[in-house]
């Protein structure tokens, strides 16, 4: 699977906030979107996961513009956002139920992706008694339910602890060892070395960049 | 679709799940209800209207002629369906006030009547409660107006007869002053008949005092419901909801799932509420004169009317919830907005004592349809007015949640 997303442009009323954003990746890599607090990255995401409409600018998969096709591109993209896209007062096994059908739920905790991520070992408790690990763990449970090719995370290890970030990174490893694409809004170092290509928004505007492991050069560009 | 309801089953299990800790907020709620409806009753602000004014005579009432009179006044008078006179004493009268029992007393002073005679007169005290002071103060005004009346058609009759006996030469007046007095007497026994027949011009079309203040406070134990489900409903962020649209599940129907869940527990709770509420008052011996006829038939057909009330203001706290992005602010908006609502639609204090503009716009605002649907059922009459308002509060109140929704999904981070 190829994707490519071209020009993509979102106003916000008069307000500009990304004016030409194009990038491309392919099965089994992982595309970092890079850029200062305020840039747009949230924003780009949310759009390519459809839930803002872009204004303009086309998202092609293996030759199709999934901008227009609301139920391909539920089926394509899986996403995780920043915040926690969970019912508080439910279980795992609750929240689960929303994107997984029985069988599917059973099938993945006892030998799946939800067994792989470790959901399994808590799959009973209340979502308000997890710790952010935890739940950053489930939401990425959720997202990728029916195995969507692509996976798009907006800063997943945002405010976890170095074990957390591990379990976090060796599951989207694995992922992308699995032929599938990561799109991730990042900050972190250890994540940044996950990608193989990386783009800088700036103005607007997505910038290639070839990163080589020095933190500072890239804080430079931003 | 499968989605949209396992989403249904999740937030009515979530909704389910909290019950028992809103059910203690929503108990404390109707509590305060209650207790200031019992209060109201007992100072005595909830009275059946048919029930004569109870106001109490203390002092000098030994003499004579004004014993006469008040025998008159309490016996032959038109004014004793009203007002019901009852002699006492200062002590056990000031009891009775602050009681509530009567609405006021008089104290006639030592010598009353003849001061009068000779013309001093000494001035009767009133004595009332802040409560029933703008009533007796009418009830003065009023009496003050009748003796005025008396003395001029005395004056004018005396005069008028004195004329009269001059120009026709007769010189035995005993007769004639007879007759007089005869007329006089009987137009002060008649008193009625100057007035005309009193004109209501709401006549059967609002419930009694008792049962406007049922209909008043629960239809704002409803709205303050919203409070109680604060903590649950009210969200500092939209993930999930962004989630599911980017998973397919738009946002009509997901706040179709969240509001439906809502006014199923905002059913399961306040239902029961209200009836344990009903059959308290009823029990308390409190007469509503609109459930003369057979109280379980009434009772049913009362609480099946708040099935579209709970379904419009369910409509307008999940809106509020959508509003606010935390806590605090869920539960002050809630709370803001009820007690505007009910205090503009007359469910805290009768309409009747706002000025015409409020009372005209109140049938139009959400507590007020509420209230008037509530009061037609009472009264057994048409509520079709009252129960399109609220479907179309219902109905806008769900857009804008939606609109809410949409925006907050749209510049949320």
């Amino acid at each position: 699977m190829k994707i490519e997303l071209k020009h993509i442009s979102k106003d916000y009323g008069r307000k500009n906030v990304l004016s030409d954003v194009s990038a491309e990746a392919e099965s089994g890599s992982c595309v970092g979107i890079l850029g200062g607090n305020g840039c747009g990255k949230s924003t780009l995401l949310s759009v390519l996961a459809g839930i803002r409409k872009p204004t303009s600018g086309s998202f092609i998969c293996d030759g199709h513009d999934i901008f227009g096709d609301r139920r391909l591109m539920s089926r394509i993209i899986g996403y995780v956002p920043q915040g926690t896209p969970l019912i508080e007062e439910l279980s795992a096994r609750d929240n689960l139920r929303i994107f997984y059908d029985n069988d599917g739920l059973k099938r993945e905790l006892e030998q799946g992706t939800l067994k792989l991520l470790g959901i399994d070992e808590y799959i009973n408790v209340p979502v308000r008694k997890m710790s952010g690990g935890m739940k950053k763990r489930l939401s990425i449970g959720c997202a990728v339910a029916n195995h969507p090719p692509v996976l798009i995370l907006d800063e997943p290890s945002a405010a976890l602890d170095l074990i957390c970030k591990q379990s976090i990174n060796g599951y989207l490893a694995a992922y992308k060892r699995n032929g599938g694409i990561i799109l991730l809004a990042t900050h972190d170092e250890e994540e940044l070395k996950l990608c193989d290509k990386w783009y800088i928004l700036k103005n607007g505007i997505s910038v290639p960049y070839e990163y080589d492991g020095n933190v500072d050069k890239l804080i430079r560009n931003f | 679709m499968r989605k949209t309801l396992v989403y249904l089953w999740l937030q009515v299990k979530k909704a389910v799940k909290a019950l028992p800790a809103v059910a203690v907020t929503a108990l404390v709620i109707s509590g305060a209800i209650v207790l200031l409806f019992f209060m109201m009753k007992s100072i005595g602000n909830i009275t059946d209207p048919d029930e004569p004014l109870k106001v109490g005579i203390v002092g000098n009432t030994n003499d004579e002629y004004f014993a006469v009179g008040l025998a008159a006044m309490k016996h032959f008078d038109s004014s004793r369906f009203a007002v019901e006179m009852e002699e006492l004493t200062e002590e056990e009268a000031r009891r009775l006030v602050m009681k509530g029992a009567i609405s006021g007393y008089a104290v006639i002073p030592e010598g009353f009547v003849d001061s009068i005679m000779t013309g001093e007169n000494k001035k009767i005290t009133l004595v009332t409660t802040n409560a029933s002071r703008d009533l007796l103060s009418s009830l003065v005004i009023e009496f003050t107006d009748q003796i005025s009346g008396y003395l001029l058609e005395t004056q004018n009759s005396i005069y008028g007869l004195s004329s009269y006996l001059n120009d026709a030469g007769i010189t035995d007046r005993s007769a004639a002053i007879n007759e007089i007095n005869l007329f006089y007497v009987n137009l002060v026994m008649r008193r009625d008949d100057l007035f005309e027949p009193i004109e209501i011009i709401d006549e059967g079309s609002s419930v009694s005092q008792a049962a406007g203040y049922i209909c008043g406070l629960t239809i704002f134990l409803v709205m303050l419901f919203g409070i109680a489900y604060s903590p649950v409903y009210t969200r500092r962020e939209l993930s999930l909801n962004a989630v599911l649209r980017s998973r397919g599940v738009g946002t009509v129907r997901q706040s179709l799932c969240e509001y439906l869940s809502y006014l199923l527990v905002m059913l399961l709770c306040i239902i029961p509420i209200i009836s344990a509420l009903v059959f308290a008052i009823h029990g308390s011996g409190i007469v509503i004169a609109e459930w003369e006829s057979g109280f379980i038939e009434d009772y049913i057909y009362f609480v099946a009317g708040y099935i579209p009330v709970i379904i419009m203001f369910a409509s307008m706290q999940y809106m509020l919830f959508l509003a606010a992005d935390n806590f605090i602010a869920g539960v002050s908006l809630q709370f803001i907005c009820s007690v505007l609502l009910a205090y503009l639609g007359g469910c805290l204090y009768p309409l009747s004592f706002f000025p015409e503009m409020i009372r005209k716009l109140a049938p139009y605002q959400p507590a007020g349809a509420a209230y008037e649907h509530l009061s037609r059922i009472l009264l057994v009459k048409d509520t079709g007015g009252p129960l399109i308002k609220m479907g179309i509060y219902a109905v806008l109140f769900f857009a804008v949640s939606i609109f809410i929704m949409n925006r907050r999904l749209k510049y949320e981070k």
